[in-house]
């Protein structure tokens, strides 16, 4: 019972892939493009100039002796070398995934109706709690794991290119090979980072699901313009900001508690240790016991069953 | 022999309209019953209550379920094919035999496969590539391939040409149908199914107007063809309707013993058609 359970799980998941294949072509193509543009690079470098430490090519600006001088590192300036590249190539891959999850999740509730295959998918001995949570799962999915598998398959195209290049100016970026450990913590880092962020995102998940299962039509208003409503209500009425300043300041909060970092004040940022446990685990229970944390599980519970109920009550747009 | 289906005062209103008033009905296992009424009559107003598709007043059981509470455990035993085309354009025909196999306990990719061979429909394609009379084929067979109690079909041959009407209509019976299951059929073109139904309904401005088996439809309507100068005399009969046949005339009697009917004239079977035009003309003079 509990094995056809799971195939079901499974097969409800999958199905979201086949018909959504933006989830993972988006990522996929951006980060072929953005390999092809580094192999063009790496290959421009080598070509125009090996002695020379300034590059110009094609308007882009290498300045090689940049480049961290490995050999003469210590494990701490590595591990924070790797970490940095590793969270900045995430947050890259992250911002991404943030707008093909978001358009996701607007169609999934509204397509289904608006082509009328509604009426086939609840033809089906599938309860609407199970669709609709298959729903919320495959963007959590998208949002985690394929932002890092994405990233790491990335950087290590990268660390090729690299090597590469390290090899053509006689630096020693094999050196980084020689320390996995800083590569296996930095992917640790990530998922986590990844994980937090995905789970402090479900409020805003479960507003777009109840969106795209209200709607009659374009959901991304419904979506974008209820909350743009209130902020103007509360602006025209108060004339205060709170409500949108509630918004941001809980969009971004889970950097806070999970990095021990305030991303609001991105000044700050250049001067992080990015090698000690600032950037560690420690402070899983502050994030544990924030009330923000549960206040926006409870909201998206919320707003999911309201998706659910409204998939219950309307199979016709 | 069970009851599958049992409504007493089923009701149903969109705004001021009632699509369905105070309507009982009961169906039994191992039927076919033809669901006829015309557009708007509230037909399809039934079948969605059934299905769990609609809110209602009244009661409704369906195979022991209420179905608004326990849509996704009915759907194990009942499947239904809606009138309007429904398979979206981005599956896949081999994607949709896995996600019916991985979702649905009684569905046979064997027997699937059986009816997806008579046709020209590759695994490869998707559903957006189809022609619409193939896409109703793949529904079809994937609905017929579930080994369901209950068999809803909302006008489930639109779009197709005749060829494959008469022959799904054919499989239907032969491949699919058996004593344990029980079909509800509803399409316009009463002539191709009517040889298929064990029972037929009558749905008209959201009321049953009749509900019975084919023999006692057989039994309790006759036709009569009368020359001009015996119209007078049938008429004396109450006759549900009459019209003009090639200068002769031809009345519909409902309940009237053949023996009487067979003085006046040539006697026929009416087809289920003439019937229900009778029906619905009769009842709104």
């Amino acid at each position: 019972m509990k094995a056809a359970a799971l195939k079901l799980d499974k097969t409800l998941i999958r199905r979201e892939f086949w018909e959504n294949r933006s989830l993972w072509m988006v990522p996929a193509v951006a980060a072929g493009i953005l390999t092809v543009l580094s192999v063009y690079a790496l290959i421009a470098i080598l070509l125009h100039n090996q002695q020379v430490n300034n590059v110009d090519v094609n308007g882009m600006h290498f300045q090689i002796d940049e480049m961290p001088d490995l050999s003469n590192s210590d494990d701490a300036d590595l591990t924070s070398f790797v970490r940095f590249g590793t969270l900045s190539l995430g947050a890259l891959f992250n911002f991404l995934m943030q707008i093909v999850v978001f358009f996701y999740l607007l169609d999934s509730l509204y397509a289904e109706r608006r082509d009328r295959s509604v009426l086939f998918w609840r033809s089906m001995p599938v309860s609407d709690v199970r669709t609709v949570l298959s729903k919320l799962a495959t963007a959590c999915i998208a949002n985690s794991a394929i932002t890092f598998v994405v990233t790491i398959a990335f950087q290590l195209v990268l660390l090729v290119l690299l090597m590469v290049l390290g090899a053509s100016v006689g630096a020693h970026p094999w050196l980084l090979l020689a320390h996995p450990g800083a590569f296996l913590g930095a992917w640790l880092l990530l998922a986590y980072g990844l994980i937090v962020q995905t789970i402090w995102y479900l409020p805003f998940y479960g507003w777009i699901l109840l969106a795209s299962s209200w709607a009659k039509k374009v959901p991304f208003l419904w979506a974008i313009l209820v909350p743009l409503g209130v902020m103007f209500a509360e602006l025209w009425v108060f004339h205060t900001g709170k409500f949108a300043h509630m918004l941001l300041a809980y969009k971004m909060r889970w950097m806070g508690l999970a990095f021990n970092l305030d991303p609001l004040h991105f000044g700050n940022l250049k001067h992080l240790d990015l090698s000690g446990s600032i950037m560690g685990f420690g402070n899983i229970g502050a994030l544990v016991t924030s009330p923000s944390l549960w206040i926006g599980l409870a909201v998206a519970a919320g707003f999911t069953y309201g998706a659910i109920w409204l998939r219950r009550k309307r199979s016709e747009i | 022999m069970s009851t599958l289906v049992k409504a007493r005062g089923l009701s149903k209103s969109y705004g001021a309209t009632r699509a369905l008033d105070q309507v009982d009905f009961e169906i039994e296992e191992g039927r076919i019953v033809g669901l006829i009424g015309p557009n708007g009559a509230g037909k399809t107003t039934a079948l969605k209550a059934i299905l769990g598709l609609t809110d209602f007043e009244g009661e409704l059981d369906v195979l022991g379920h209420d179905p608004r509470q326990a849509r996704h455990e009915l759907m194990r035993h009942v499947c239904f094919i809606a009138d309007v085309a429904v398979l979206p354009r981005w599956l896949r025909v081999s994607n949709a035999i896995e996600y019916v196999e991985a979702v649905h306990p009684g569905f046979s990719r064997e027997r699937a496969m059986h009816f997806l061979q008579r046709t020209k429909i590759k695994q490869r394609s998707k559903v957006g590539e189809l022609s619409k009379g193939m896409v109703t084929q793949l529904h079809l067979a994937l609905i017929m391939a579930i080994d369901a109690k209950l068999l809803v079909l909302d006008e489930p041959t639109l779009g197709l040409d005749i060829l494959y009407r008469k022959e799904f209509y054919t499989s239907l019976l032969n491949d699919y149908f058996d004593a344990q299951r029980t079909i509800i059929v509803t399409t316009h073109q009463v002539e191709e199914i009517e040889k298929i139904l064990t029972h037929l309904m009558f749905i008209d401005g959201g009321r049953v107007t009749l509900d019975r088996s084919m023999e006692q439809v057989a039994e309790d309507y006759c036709e009569v063809l009368v020359p001009q100068d015996r119209a007078d005399a049938a008429r004396g009969l109450k006759p549900l309707y009459e019209r003009e046949v090639f200068g002769k005339k031809l009345f519909l009697f409902e309940g009237v013993s053949r023996d009487e009917l067979g003085k006046l004239g040539e006697i026929h079977t009416p087809s289920v058609a003439d019937i229900f035009v009778a029906k619905v003309r009769g009842d709104a003079k």
